[in-house]
């Protein structure tokens, strides 16, 4: 155990402060080393839930049920089954857990790292303008006639703000994520996209699952709850200020 | 009061059985934590989450100590599960001990219980504070030494085949 250590088990929980989460990202970036280590203790936290998980699955013994019991008439008893929110929805992000889920993942990483720049295109600077001035759940169609609506907004752990939004077209459907990262935080760059293909599956798919495609890398990359339609529409209106 | 605990209850589940490291004894320590919480009123300015907490790691304290005076209890909790000592059972219960199980008996119990705390329930440093009674300092270098032995005992290079 090192004081390297303490801080990265910190780091792991959101724990630091502000300052010192950044230091550690910064070094982390630049440092093979302690980004493994990061990896070997978050993989702690993943094989102790699986673990301890587990007893879920064992019914509960029935003198607890009936010592319960009363609870039971009043309200239907919510079983060990039910089906949780995304992280991102349950507005309790725990900053460091993700990223260091994203490490150990480590292609999440490289995908994201790997990701083509689309700014010089000449495409890309219409669906920047779209997201610049389009409040989420309202349409904005695109020169090629697609139609591109934002889906949602929010902050990511860089400070920088990023919104979900879909592009429908004739034949297919995308799903990205783009942040205020480019241009010291002035210009919109993509994060991720989804392509979703075919049409009939395409639509399918949409009414069943939507955005949701894209959950779980919301999860890891959200550091905050979403943001309202009203603050939305002030970040619109102030052109995304950085200094926020 | 029944409805959250109900509530609870799968995570208080999960808590007790990071303590007692057997599925049989989490059940007993949960049931007698349900009674006590039921039995007992809260605190008026306890917040039920981490009151439910403090009384499952009472229980648990209290549970521990009334077994180190009925007998020398092995090092081991989960070995300590069940009275009937039979050889053959007893090497092959040995033999099947999970890996995180065996990882975790291994720590300090205050260790244990932050850690479990955190990285199972996802509690914040202050909320572990407050149940356990310590400095947030206190928490924090625990919790790092926990982790850190954690991962050297379940690092593929040092996992061994008991015999």
């Amino acid at each position: 155990m090192t004081n390297v250590d303490e801080k990265l088990s910190a780091f792991l929980d959101g724990e630091l402060l502000a300052e010192e989460m950044q230091q550690i990202r910064d070094r982390l970036a630049v440092e093979p080393a302690l980004a493994a280590r990061l990896g070997e203790l978050s993989m702690v936290d993943q094989a102790l839930q699986a673990h301890y998980g587990e007893i879920d699955d064992r019914p509960l013994p029935a003198a607890i049920t009936q010592l319960l019991a009363s609870a039971d008439s009043e309200q239907e008893r919510p079983s060990n089954n039910v089906v949780r929110f995304p992280l991102w929805r349950r507005l309790q992000a725990h900053t460091g857990k993700a990223i260091a889920a994203a490490l150990v993942g480590g292609f999440a990483l490289a995908q994201w790292l790997s990701l083509p720049t689309m700014d010089a295109d000449a495409s890309w600077q219409e669906v920047a303008q779209a997201l610049e001035s389009t409040p989420s759940g309202t349409h904005y169609t695109l020169a090629t006639g697609e139609q591109l609506t934002p889906r949602l907004t929010f902050v990511n752990h860089d400070g920088e703000y990023c919104r979900q939004f879909r592009v429908q077209g004739d034949i297919g459907r995308s799903e990205s994520i783009a942040c205020r990262s480019g241009a010291g935080g002035q210009q919109w760059d993509l994060a991720v996209r989804l392509e979703v293909a075919d049409r009939v599956s395409g639509d399918r798919y949409q009414t069943a699952s939507g955005g949701a495609l894209l959950d779980d890398t919301l999860d890891k990359m959200m550091a905050g709850p979403l943001l309202a339609p009203e603050d939305e529409q002030r970040l619109i209106k102030q052109q995304w200020p950085s200094d926020h | 009061m029944r409805q959250e605990i109900t509530e609870l209850l799968p995570s208080l589940r999960r808590f007790a059985y990071s303590l007692s490291g057997s599925a049989a004894d989490a059940d007993d320590l949960l049931q007698s934590t349900v009674e006590r919480l039921l039995s007992r009123s809260r605190p008026d300015d306890a917040d039920i989450t981490r009151w439910a907490f403090r009384v499952c790691r009472n229980v648990w304290i209290d549970e521990c100590r009334a077994r180190k005076v009925r007998r020398d209890a092995a090092e081991l909790p989960e070995l300590s599960e069940g009275q009937v000592v039979d050889g053959d059972k007893q090497v092959a219960g040995e033999i099947e001990v999970n890996r995180v199980t065996q990882a975790m008996s291994r720590l300090p119990e205050d260790q244990r219980q932050i850690i479990s705390l955190v990285a199972i329930q996802g509690l914040s440093y202050q909320a572990v504070a407050d149940i356990l009674s310590v400095p947030k300092g206190t928490v924090m270098s625990r919790l790092a030494r926990a982790r850190a032995a954690l991962s050297e005992a379940l690092s593929p290079e040092t996992t061994r085949i008991e015999q």
